[in-house]
């Protein structure tokens, strides 16, 4: 395939069939995390309805195929920032979508399907896989609920379980940040071991951080 | 970029690696194991939503093996996810002084960061 072609839609709505026709087969633990990471994302969240994040998946992956904003909604704009100019987003971007009708843990929400979403993304697309379709696996106006007492705003825009720090930022949303975890763990190291300085496995240490920085360069998120 | 890029210093160091850091911003070949390919597949990754990176991955199986490039297509993928979550949230970056040696690493003056 050129480089100006498209990766290729499942026809399936469940993950576990398209890592079958990867180029490059997935690690069994990563491809478990992103398995469950996808039929989470389908779910009904603790804000949000399943409907409305499967609406949230499609918007983002609209968004990644170069589209605008298709719809003037608070959680449309949200969406397509997050996808696609993340390190643009300000304070006054946030309170301006509050103003619109999209609180704060709504927010949270929205960034963290996203997130999640350009993880299995990104990982299906690197494999040379096809992309699973959405499906909602709940019904409108169902959600969870789930928000940790306690969470407030600390040191950033966001309610937070303690101040900001890179495995607990989705942690207002109990499950939620969990989930993230779930994910990023897998992917990166085993963050028990985060200062051993010599810790890798199949990729040396190193070798990690370098994707990592280089990638975080890339995208202009200077954390 | 500045947790990851300490990490990068740190790692390298425990290893005996000497390693010039602004090769992560300016995008010459780092002095690691199969510096070249990871470059290039981390670059391809990073440059495009939907673009196909089947070259790219395929230069990196060549020198790493198919293992490695897949661990290597997890890490360019989950730091996909933790770049937007932490800008999306606004994590602070200004006052971790820690950091302000690599920032400077980087070609960036700390009182230059915004967040």
């Amino acid at each position: 395939m050129s480089r100006t072609q498209v990766a290729p839609i499942a026809a399936t709505c469940s993950c576990r069939g398209v890592f079958d026709a990867a180029a490059l087969p997935p690690d069994k633990t990563r491809a478990e995390a992103v398995e469950r990471a996808w039929a989470q994302l389908c779910a009904p969240g603790p804000t949000l309805d399943a409907p409305t994040r499967v609406r949230v998946i499609e918007l983002a992956r609209a968004a990644w195929r170069g589209a605008g904003p298709t719809e003037p909604s608070a959680l449309a704009a949200a969406v397509h920032a997050v996808a696609s100019d993340a390190e643009g987003i300000t304070l006054e971007f946030v309170e301006d979508l509050e103003r619109r009708g999209l609180p704060r843990l709504q927010y949270l929400e929205v960034l963290g399907v996203v997130g999640r979403l350009s993880n299995v993304d990104w990982y299906l697309r690197g494999l040379g896989a096809a992309l699973p379709q959405p499906v909602p696996l709940g019904l409108a106006g169902v959600t969870t609920g789930r928000v940790a007492p306690g969470s407030r705003l600390t040191d950033s825009w966001v309610p937070m379980v303690g101040d900001a720090s890179a495995p607990h930022v989705l942690d207002a949303l109990v499950d939620e940040g969990a989930a993230l975890r779930d994910l990023h763990e897998p992917a990166y190291i085993d963050i028990a071991r985060i200062g051993e300085g010599t810790h890798g496995d199949v990729l040396a240490r190193p070798q990690i951080e370098f994707i990592a920085a280089r990638t975080s360069y890339l995208n202009e998120c200077f954390y | 970029m500045l947790s990851h890029t300490l990490f990068l210093r740190e790692s390298a160091a425990a290893a005996d690696i000497p390693l010039d850091l602004g090769s992560v911003a300016t995008g010459s070949i780092p002095n690691i194991d199969a510096g070249s390919e990871l470059l290039t597949f981390t670059d391809a990754m990073a440059a495009d939503a939907i673009a196909d990176v089947a070259a790219e991955r395929q230069a990196l199986v060549d020198r790493v093996g198919p293992q490695g490039a897949e661990k290597a297509v997890g890490v360019a993928a989950t730091y996909q996810m933790m770049n937007r979550l932490l800008d999306a949230v606004g994590a602070p970056v200004r006052g971790r002084t820690h950091l302000e040696p690599v920032a400077k690493a980087l070609g960036f003056e700390p009182a230059d960061i915004t967040r």
